[in-house]
């Protein structure tokens, strides 16, 4: 094996490996349409793209590197998949839909407190996972419904999907970057309840008022019977009774952690999924998890682990560090650039790696930068810049996830749409982040 | 191109799974095996964790516990090497002491590989050799397990998304609960990395152990660094340790322990145990954000020109220039402590003296290649 120089000559490897993954990744998708007519998955793309990296900065092929990366995302993947698990019985067995009924015949007078539950439900998946994705492959479906019912177009359910499950992945309790980066920080990942909420429910209000409040109509109780079946059930609860059920079990799991073991999520949702089976119309359990982890899901998944191989390759390459010390060179000409490097080239990266890569790239090194400020709320702000990349492509886990579910044929309009409440987004993180002193003294515990 | 979960693809994606972990099976389980420490004549007893903790027996968390006992009546100095296995001037340096370490006074505990587990992987994404390669005085090679931050999954998995420390309900980002520097005091009966902090207290209680160090790296740019720690009972030794240190030159700033966070071994040892908690960082790039090529020549050199700009740029706590921070360098630091920590415990307690006896000076340590205070495996027959 080479011994590399850890010198000036750093720059060059590091600009070296970086341009050839570039290069690789943008000819592989050339490649793919004009030969093929199709893209090449993102997954197999970047996974090339990272070895072909290594291979041209003089590291040879990094297999152990290939291999132990993914290895930090099997967790992730598994919450996903088994949280779609429960969530595609629910569809199936006609619980879904029993709880969209509910929602129109009891809000269909009151879009305010329609679209709050509306945003509740796209949030609730992001907030247990830390997922976009999984919100917007869940409920997201459901909603996608709800929201077509009561007016919406294509694009903008497509948009307000997309920009609500990307919040909804940065409030409480679990918010991956925000644990990633306090991580890094050797810090408790306490006290972020409300902070997190401040930063992840106001865009998310400014979202439903930009996109979807104007088009709102009142839907009458026929229309509804017309879109979505009358549900038949036992009881008035019986359609809630695996969401109650995971409810109850990760609320005993955070306030009785001595008396109740901590099942971990995967079980949980798949309790969770045992329940639906049980309480709703009869399907088959196991066609129905295939469902679930098909499609795009799949693919999501692929690149949450080829994530993995991308940044231990560039740890490995120096490309990480390249990348830390160019945006801190900028960063030192002002404190202007500091805070724009931070709002858009987080998510700008992050639309490559993924939130939860450029967490441990770019996050934790702003965290540093700043700890000079009260900490949990500039964690928090960070972890809000990273989440914005589930909109960002070309990885935007949320966003071609919406796509899907509202059946456009491109994902450019509805990225377009998203620019407003993405930029408000990232100016109030920005503001917050600014006077995180006076945001802490009122949001923050200690 | 949308990819449909069909049969086919289903047997393909199982095939290459299988296959790639056939193919990597020995590359990863070579860090399994215990790594090879040759203890002086003057080590008298080694035990292992299990004989604290028995359940620990036959796992990847039991550890060797090398006892040097002078034999004449003083105090018990604890050491911890590789809480963190990947700050190898942690372990490198307790391995230093159990392989040369003469004792005047006193008894010294040492636990190189505090979390043995934490010795057998590599944390993903981070890079970080698996082996470390030390050339020994005459030409042979020590080899050294890199090591990882945490337990390895394969003894604990899946983590929780939030790690709830089990005695005062603080949360933690969920992979801490594989870090030993934040389950302590430990249970007997805990998840498997309480276990190990559990019986490394059982250590410190059952060998009466009077002052406990706890021997970390970190990275440049977080403000611990270049530092001891120490509890609220440690904070006088500690000072005038520092001092004795400034009067050789060596800079070393002194932290109270965090009022807020639990589960560190310099806070909870001192406070369910006899024994004073203190914690030492030197600064090693190849830990960091900003570091460039991660090798085994940035561990050992520890020199790295991102490093050199970050400090021109204020990003860091350790100064860095174009001579970095050597493995020698760091390892100097932490022995040059524990020598001036015993010497002033020594003043400070007279009827329980802890000296050393030929101790290399800080600057013979930091001029001298690591190898030279290793014995080499030709020169002393098995372990």
């Amino acid at each position: 094996m080479t011994e590399f120089a850890h010198d000036a000559q750093m720059y060059h490897t590091a600009q070296i490996v970086l341009a050839g993954m570039t290069v690789c990744c943008l000819a592989l998708w050339i490649v793919g349409r004009a030969l093929f007519k199709v893209n090449i998955p993102l997954a197999l793309n970047l996974f090339i793209s990272a070895a072909v990296g290594a291979v041209v900065g003089g590291f040879g092929i990094p297999w152990r590197h290939l291999i132990e990366g993914p290895m930090y995302y099997i967790y992730i993947n598994l919450v996903i998949f088994t949280a779609l698990i429960m969530l595609q019985v629910m569809k199936e067995n006609g619980q879904m839909e029993a709880i969209a009924w509910d929602i129109l015949v009891c809000f269909r007078q009151r879009p305010f407190f329609l679209f709050m539950l509306l945003m509740l439900m796209v949030y609730f998946p992001g907030m247990v996972t830390g997922v976009g994705a999984a919100a917007v492959l869940s409920t997201g479906v459901i909603v996608a419904v709800i929201l077509r019912a009561v007016g919406l177009p294509p694009l903008e359910t497509g948009a307000m999907l997309a920009v609500w499950s990307t919040f909804g992945a940065a409030a409480p309790p679990v918010n991956l970057p925000a644990l990633i980066i306090s991580g890094g920080l050797n810090m408790p990942f306490d006290g972020f309840t409300q902070i997190l909420l401040v930063l992840a429910v106001p865009p998310g209000l400014f979202a439903f008022w930009y996109l979807g409040y104007k088009y709102f109509k009142v839907i009458t109780p026929e229309e509804i019977n017309r879109i979505l079946p009358v549900p038949q059930r036992a009881f008035l609860l019986q359609p809630y009774l695996p969401i109650l059920t995971i409810l109850v079990i990760f609320l005993a799991i955070s306030f009785f952690p001595r008396q109740m073991p901590d099942l971990v999520s995967p079980l949980v949702f798949m309790i969770g999924a045992l329940v639906a089976f049980a309480s709703g119309r009869r399907i088959n359990f196991f066609m129905a998890s295939s469902r679930a982890m098909g499609g795009r899901l799949f693919g999501v998944v692929a690149v949450f682990f080829v994530v993995g191989s991308v940044v231990q390759v560039m740890t490995l390459t120096g490309v990480k560090g390249y990348l830390v010390i160019s945006i801190f060179t900028l960063a030192a000409v002002s404190p202007v650039l500091l805070y724009l490097m931070m709002g858009f080239g987080i998510p700008l990266l992050g639309g490559t790696i993924t939130h939860l890569g450029v967490s441990a790239v770019l996050a934790v090194p702003f965290a540093f930068a700043l700890l000079t400020s009260n900490t949990i709320v500039i964690v928090s702000c960070l972890a809000m810049f990273c989440m914005m990349s589930q909109i960002i492509p070309p990885s935007a886990l949320g966003g071609y996830t919406s796509q899907d579910v509202v059946g456009l044929p491109s994902y450019t309009p509805i990225l377009k749409r998203c620019t407003v409440p993405a930029l408000v987004a990232i100016g109030w993180t920005i503001v917050v982040m600014i006077f995180a002193k006076q945001f802490a003294e009122i949001f923050v515990p200690y | 191109m949308k990819i449909k979960p069909t049969s086919l693809l289903a047997c393909v994606v199982s095939g290459l799974l299988v296959l790639t972990a056939v193919l990597s099976y020995n590359n990863f389980t070579r860090q399994w095996k215990d790594d090879l420490i040759i203890p002086s004549k003057h080590v008298t007893t080694v035990k292992w964790l299990s004989d604290y903790l028995p359940w620990l027996k036959g796992t990847r968390g039991d550890s060797r516990v090398f006892i040097i006992d002078s034999g004449v009546p003083g105090g018990t100095f604890g050491l911890l090497g590789g809480t963190h296995p990947d700050e190898q001037a942690g372990w490198m340096a307790a391995i230093i002491l159990v392989e040369k370490l003469q004792l005047k006074s006193g008894k010294m505990v040492i636990i190189p590989h505090a979390n043995n587990s934490a010795m057998t992987h590599s944390f993903p994404q981070e890079a970080t050799p698996q082996f470390i390669h030390i050339p020994t005085d005459d030409g042979a090679v020590r080899v050294f397990r890199g090591g990882s931050r945490g337990t390895n999954p394969v003894d604990y998995w899946p983590d929780p998304e939030v790690f709830s420390h089990y005695q005062t309900g603080q949360k933690l980002s969920g992979e801490e609960v594989r870090n030993l520097n934040r389950n302590y005091p430990g249970r007997p009966d805990g998840q498997f990395t309480e276990r190990v902090a559990h019986a490394i207290f059982k250590v410190l209680i059952d060998e009466g152990v009077d002052i406990n160090l706890d021997l970390h790296e970190a990275w440049p740019e977080y403000p611990f660094v270049n530092a001891v720690g120490a509890d609220q009972r440690a904070s006088d030794i500690a000072s005038l340790a520092a001092l004795d240190l400034r009067m050789e030159g060596v800079e070393i700033g002194v932290e109270a322990v965090p009022k807020k966070f639990r589960g560190l071994s310099y806070r909870e040892l001192s406070e369910y145990s006899n024994a004073m908690g203190l914690l030492a960082e030197t600064p090693n790039a190849s830990q960091g954000r900003i570091r460039g090529i991660t090798d085994e020549t940035l561990v050992i050199k520890g020199q790295d020109e991102f490093y050199v700009t970050a400090t021109q740029l204020g990003r860091t706590f350790a100064k860095f220039d174009e001579h970095g921070w050597p493995l020698s360098k760091r390892v100097a630091r932490h022995i040059a402590l524990i020598n001036a920590l015993a010497r002033t415990y020594t003043e400070t307690y007279p009827e329980k003296p802890i000296e050393f006896e030929n101790m290399p000076t800080y600057d013979e340590l930091v001029d001298t290649p690591v190898g030279h205070f290793l014995n080499s495996p030709a020169a002393v027959a098995g372990n």
